[in-house]
């Protein structure tokens, strides 16, 4: 009985935590490149007002998430613009870009608000993997977007490490005079980045609203955009230890749902109390991370937020 | 032959802003155009509703009011290039300390409202020194700490108003209200003293960046850590006498939020806190010019509310002026890069 319950709590945070590593992973890469993106939490609510819409408009969830990814790579498109090629501040940008997300998702989705969506993703089991015992209902029972971001994660770690082109994002996120130098285009790897973490952002968007709540709320990401930043931070740059950092996430969302079930001490501390259980363990995070990097390099980019101007260089 | 005028800086970054502004509206224009939203009886709604009687001009003037306040607050952080995106954590403390008094005791009449606005100013400091410690002692970056710490405060006010200081003779999420002690005098119709307040703060804070020791220390810090350090200026003091002021500054416009709009204590409404840190870019953290550009917010958000009563959708307003954000972002940035030739130069060369 126990058992069942721990597993489904770990099933559950599998699931809660596929939006924070999607977006943070996308993220990651963009920070790698040099540009610090603090838009996510506005992407991430265009990419999920757009799939339910487009979703509900033709019936087609697949539609519905491409379309959701679209919109998010367009708004990189804008954000790129402004802090690649004007140079405009990326903090203030980036907090542009929350606003805009935000009130762009409201007033478009306003129609939306509450209605059930009905082509929701599937869950896929998947053939052997599924029935090995605990890994198996936890891992591999998910729908296909949680497959996507298990690939996704290997599928970043590979390029970042093992291809010519991810050497020069990350050489532009550190040194973009000498990646220039060699011949790389700085511009146009960091307006990929952005295009592509942007698409990322509204990938998890999607997944929050078609493939896991089921529905378009206003401001329905609740703050797991910046929780995704503070990931990258915690990951130190890394997405293998992305993965964990998200999962150690989406457990503690998932405490705070299962607080009444679980009983115990949980039934008589407030919902809202257990609601800050994420922010503050991000916080705490951070503070042991930051003690780390007093002594040892952190792996933040050293050119992270900073413009780059070809006649400076 | 080059035509070559003499512009003055103020002046080039003023038309670059009111351009950009005017841009915007063009790109909101089209938003309105693909959603078959009228546009002129929108924008028609928008200016009367904010600026079209005395009435609703100081509608505009009350939501200036808190934005004002954050605004002052993120420049004194973004002086000294401390990135306090806390604001609306702050104001929601500054909101709690204020009732914390105005709800338990029951002081005579000046004693009330002073010891209301000093509790709140201190609770809200405190939760600028939180994440000002945490990136002093223990390297913590401040733009994600404050965040989070947005989202403590936020949900330590529902906990109190849906909890234990929910107002026992009503079921919506308020507390019940305040002593008329603690209520913030009145100036004119729904304005209060906040209106005076803020513009005595700019001032005095203009004055403190721009004339005193301390300002100058913000400054350095705020260029570079190295010079302060060779300066003998403890970047870590300024970095937390910074954060602390921004905070009680921050607490203050949800002081005046609870005490003058309300008179109790309920779930802010969130975003003030982040509009102060626009207002304050676009005024480029000049504590005069975050009063100009609160108003200007004012009028926007006044406006929305206005689309509410001509049965236009209200959170076009949000979509407006973003759209205006970028713009002005974009053409300010733009502005300060391609300057005009200096006046000066231009005598010395005659």
């Amino acid at each position: 009985m126990t058992n069942m319950l721990v597993i489904n709590l770990l099933t559950a945070s599998v699931a809660a935590a596929t939006p924070l590593l999607l977006a943070a992973l996308g993220e990651l890469v963009v920070e790698r490149s040099g540009v610090l993106n603090l838009g996510v939490e506005g992407l991430m609510l265009m990419g999920a007002m757009t799939a339910v819409a487009t979703t509900i408009a033709t019936a087609n969830v697949a539609l519905g998430i491409i379309s959701g990814m679209a919109v998010g790579a367009a708004l990189g498109l804008i954000f790129a613009f402004l802090t690649v090629t004007i140079r405009a501040d990326h903090v203030v940008t980036g907090l542009a870009m929350v606003l805009f997300g935000d009130g762009l998702s409201r007033f478009a989705g306003h129609g939306l608000v509450g209605v059930d969506v009905h082509q929701t993703v599937p869950p896929v089991l998947v053939p052997v993997l599924a029935n090995i015992p605990v890994i198996g209902p936890v891992l591999f029972q998910q729908n296909i977007l949680v497959y996507l971001s298990y690939f996704a994660v290997a599928a970043v770690w590979f390029f970042l490490y093992r291809m010519r082109a991810g050497l020069a994002l990350r050489a532009a996120g550190e040194k973009p005079s000498a990646t220039d130098v060699a011949g790389w285009n700085v511009f146009r790897i960091r307006y990929f980045a952005v295009m592509f973490g942007a698409a990322m952002a509204g990938l998890a968007g999607a997944f929050l609203s078609v493939g896991y709540l089921n529905t378009w709320a206003d401001g329905m990401t609740a703050g797991r955009g910046w929780v995704a930043l503070a990931l990258v931070i915690f990951a130190g740059w890394h997405p293998i230890k992305l993965l964990g950092g998200a999962y150690l996430f989406g457990a503690a969302y998932m405490l705070i749902v299962q607080s009444q079930v679980l009983g115990g001490a949980f039934q008589f501390v407030s919902g809202y109390i257990m609601q800050m259980f994420p922010y503050v363990l991000a916080i705490v995070v951070l503070a042991l991370m930051g003690r780390r990097s007093i002594r040892r390099r952190s792996g933040a980019p050293a050119a992270l937020a900073v413009p780059y101007f070809r006649e400076e260089r | 032959m080059r035509l070559e005028m003499a512009i003055p800086l103020w002046l080039w970054r003023t038309g670059a802003f009111i351009i950009s502004v005017l841009l915007g509206l063009l790109v909101s224009s089209l938003v309105l155009v693909i959603s078959n939203t009228p546009i002129y009886a929108t924008y028609r709604a928008i200016y009367t509703g904010s600026l079209g009687s005395l009435d609703a001009l100081q509608g505009s003037l009350v939501y200036a009011e808190p934005i004002a306040f954050t605004g002052l607050a993120a420049a004194i952080a973004f002086r000294a290039q401390v990135w306090n995106i806390g604001g609306e954590g702050q104001m929601a403390i500054g909101a709690f300390g204020a009732a914390l008094i105005a709800l338990n005791t029951n002081l005579p009449d000046p004693y009330m409202l002073l010891a209301v606005v000093v509790c709140g100013a201190f609770c809200a400091g405190f939760w600028g020194l939180l994440p000002a410690a945490l990136k002093v002692w223990l390297g913590v970056n401040e733009v994600l700490s404050t965040l989070m710490l947005n989202y403590v405060a936020i949900l330590w006010i529902q906990f109190l108003v849906f909890g234990p200081w929910r107002d026992p003779s009503g079921g919506w999420p308020y507390s019940s209200y305040f002593p008329t002690q603690a209520d913030l005098p009145p100036i004119a119709g729904s304005l209060d003293i906040g209106v005076i307040a803020a513009p005595c703060l700019a001032i005095m804070l203009a004055f403190l960046l721009r004339f005193t020791r301390w300002g100058f220390e913000v400054s350095v810090v705020g260029h570079s850590h190295a010079s302060a350090r060779y300066a003998a200026i403890s970047v870590s003091r300024v970095v937390i006498q910074v954060m602390v002021c921004s905070g009680a500054v921050a607490g203050l416009a949800g002081i005046q939020q609870v005490c003058g709009t309300a008179g109790r204590l309920y779930v802010l409404t969130p975003g003030y806190g982040y509009l102060g840190i626009l207002v304050s870019w676009l005024a480029g953290h000049n504590p005069v010019l975050v009063l100009v550009m609160a108003v200007f917010y004012g009028i926007l958000l006044q406006g929305g509310s206005a689309l509410r009563i001509a049965q236009i959708e209200p959170s076009l307003v949000s979509v407006i002026q973003a759209a205006v954000i970028l713009f002005a972002l974009a053409g300010l940035t733009l502005a300060a890069r391609y300057r005009p030739r200096q006046v000066s130069n231009m005598k010395a060369r005659q």
